[in-house]
């Protein structure tokens, strides 16, 4: 209420996505503006004076990394999140040396773009304190109003509901047995009738990945008839 | 197809570099065998020339001897050349005077031919006008006498005592006229006299068919290299044609995309806010499937650029046990009218070195395949043997099976025996994917019993 709204300028040819993007932003609490072209996105970002601006890099059929390039040398401060449906690593890194700060693969979901936004124009600000909804441990960090996990290099990770449920329950207990039951109560609450053995191991396994798999110096250990544990990889 | 040199000039700029070395190398070629074929002509010439003039020499002095035979029929002496001799021989006795050395004997003749040109000359009856009838006709066989002049004159004098010229000249087309001059001298104790005719001489028919031949192939070589040129601007055209097809197909594709990525944004938010858990679940299940169909999309154009060879350092190690059990989860979703019975035999703590999205894929497809040709009751039977040197993963089922036919042609791309469901690309990028790995799929198959699909990938773990 007392601090300002963060304006979001999207610009993307989508206009169906663009539409829904910005409805999602607006309801989650930003101001976002939608441009469906990529003309007078200069103008627009000197009348709204946006806090990010996220961008889709075929916009218009044109090399959008290039008119982006050019937008940032005149506004180096803005940062700018690509979004694209070209997941090649090459156009990734051409849109990062740009001066992109993100590169987000379309299909997304909305709180990944939020976590995105929320990181990215927190970085512009001199505060260098940790906002309340992010729980860290160790060098991973867990985004609990857009419930995704960050990892130290930046990297913001989309969570499903069940995935974020069991990462926030291990996280809260770094580096104690969690039991199954506890973790069932986490993701299904008390209603036992969704309790459901292959999923949650599904679950698990896909936590266990994304804690080893991305450099997390962690490790997700099973112990037999106890529970699960997250801890520093041995 | 009408080029102006200009506009030629841009088509060749316009071909792909190779098609450009392709026609340098051919005209190159051809300008090779043009020059061989013109120092052949200029060879040719230059030696029918050397037997034109030998020919004109030798026909001189058979003519002379013949005009000096004619005159000296008026005082009824029957002259005769030594060719003749034989034959008079043969009817009359002559007096024969033997001379020795036979050069001698040629000068002696000379000498005596010499005298009687002299006295016939000095008589006014030696015929210049007859040796030049008979020269001209002797040389019409060979070639065409253009123009001809033969000139008596007296050396000791310095004086041209007779001259006889002819011209033909009018009636010429002869592209190729060459000069022939051939002389007599004379020598008479106080008189010398000179005999010389020049004779213009057009080409020869030999020559005149030379001359054909190399025109014929001229025009033949400029055709060849014009056709190649063309054949290779339509080449061109077509590359150009298959890249255009490519690109659109790839942006077709690619706009498939766009709806899912709309799709996929609107069935996240509202699972977001949904706190039916049934329902949730639901949109959850839903959005994994299209974010499936989007990776499909990926497979597929990926498909298309060709692997390279995945680098030790981005390979991790992957629990193999549980790919299969989540590859076998997305199955049951995605065939959720057949009962899957999947036997997993492979130890707990198996692991494969390889990029996990990829390894995952390639064993996918074929799990995928092992069950969709199938009945409703499919039986898909995984394990994984690692030996010395290389890891197998055996992957078979009881399905529909393949003809011999078939298993030669699965692992191409854009084959595919259900023309239906199959997109032909699947095996084709399982395949990519082993062989990027290091390894290689095989398969065995019997028709009605089922197929065995088997991955064999190097045991990095050493």
């Amino acid at each position: 209420m007392n601090t300002p709204k963060i304006k979001v300028l999207l610009v993307d040819d989508d206009v169906l996505l663009g539409n829904s993007i910005v409805e999602e932003l607006n309801k989650r609490g930003y101001e976002a503006t939608y441009m469906s072209t990529i003309y007078g996105v200069s103008d627009a970002i000197k009348q709204l004076l946006p806090d990010i601006l996220v961008f889709d890099v075929e916009i218009g059929r044109e090399n959008g990394i290039k008119i982006a390039e050019d937008l940032f040398k005149r506004n180096p401060s803005l940062p700018i999140i690509f979004i694209s449906s070209h997941h090649e690593d090459e156009t990734k890194e051409a849109g990062l040396l740009a001066g992109g700060v993100a590169y987000i693969d379309k299909p997304f979901s909305p709180k990944l773009l939020s976590a995105h936004i929320d990181r990215f124009t927190r970085m512009k600000k001199p505060t260098s304190e940790r906002p309340e909804h992010i729980i860290a441990t160790e060098n991973i960090q867990l985004d609990t109003r857009n419930r995704t996990f960050i990892l130290s290099d930046g990297t913001i990770i989309d969570l499903r509901p069940m995935e974020y449920a069991i990462l926030k329950k291990l996280i809260d207990h770094f580096d104690e047995i969690v039991t199954r039951e506890e973790i069932y109560r986490a993701v299904w609450g008390k209603d036992v009738a969704y309790y459901n053995e292959q999923s949650l191991n599904n679950y698990i396994r896909r936590v266990r990945l994304l804690v080893e798999d991305n450099d997390t110096g962690m490790a997700l250990s099973m112990h037999r008839n106890l529970g699960y544990k997250l801890g520093r990889k041995q | 197809m009408r080029c102006t040199s200009g506009v030629l000039w841009d088509c060749v700029i316009s071909m792909k570099k190779n098609f450009v070395y392709i026609l340098l190398v051919v005209i190159i070629a051809f300008a090779a065998l043009l020059i061989s074929q013109g120092l052949w002509m200029r060879y040719a010439v230059d030696k029918n020339i050397k037997d034109m003039n030998e020919s004109f020499q030798e026909c001189f002095k058979k003519t002379i001897s013949e005009t000096l035979a004619y005159s000296m029929s008026k005082y009824n002496i029957e002259y005769v050349t030594d060719e003749e001799y034989d034959e008079v021989k043969k009817k009359e006795n002559p007096v024969e005077v033997n001379i020795k050395k036979d050069s001698e004997k040629t000068l002696a003749s000379i000498k005596i031919e010499n005298a009687l040109i002299a006295l016939s000359i000095r008589e006014d009856s030696f015929k210049f006008s007859k040796l030049d009838t008979l020269l001209t006709n002797q040389l019409n066989r060979d070639g065409r006498v253009v123009s001809s002049c033969i000139t008596l004159e007296d050396i000791s004098a310095n004086k041209i005592l007779k001259e006889i010229r002819h011209d033909n000249n009018a009636k010429s087309t002869s592209l190729y006229v060459n000069t022939y001059i051939a002389e007599r001298k004379i020598d008479v104790s106080s008189q010398s006299y000179l005999i010389k005719a020049e004779y213009k001489i057009g080409q020869s028919g030999y020559l005149q068919k030379l001359g054909i031949v190399a025109i014929v192939s001229i025009i033949a070589s400029i055709v060849i290299v014009l056709v190649l040129f063309f054949l290779l601007l339509m080449i061109n055209r077509r590359c150009d044609e298959i890249s255009n097809m490519e690109r659109s197909f790839h942006g077709a594709i690619h706009d498939l995309k766009s709806p899912l990525a709309y799709a996929y944004f609107q069935l996240l938010s509202l699972e977001e806010r949904e706190t039916d858990m049934a329902k949730k679940a639901s949109l959850s299940i839903a959005a994994d499937r299209v974010l499936f169909l989007t990776n499909k999309i990926m497979r597929l154009l990926k498909s298309a650029h060709n692997f390279r060879k995945i680098e030790k350092t981005d390979k991790k190690e992957v629990p193999l046990y549980e790919m299969m059990e989540q590859v076998v989860v997305e199955m049951r979703i995605m065939f959720p009218n057949k009962e899957i019975n999947f036997i997993n035999n492979i130890a707990a703590d198996f692991t494969i070195r390889a990029l996990p999205d990829l390894m995952e894929a390639c064993l996918r497809i074929i799990v995928e395949n092992a069950i969709k040709y199938n009945n409703d009751n499919p039986t898909v039977e995984i394990s994984a043997i690692r030996s010395q040197d290389d890891i197998k993963i055996t992957i078979s089922d009881n399905g529909t099976g393949m003809t011999g036919q078939q298993m030669k042609n699965i692992f191409k791309p854009y084959y595919s025996s259900d023309k239906v469901n199959g997109s032909g690309i699947g095996l084709y990028y399982a395949q990519s994917i082993a062989k990027a790995h290091g390894g290689r799929i095989t398969a065995t198959s019997a028709v009605g019993k089922g197929s065995t699909f088997l991955v064999t990938l190097p045991n990095s773990s050493i």
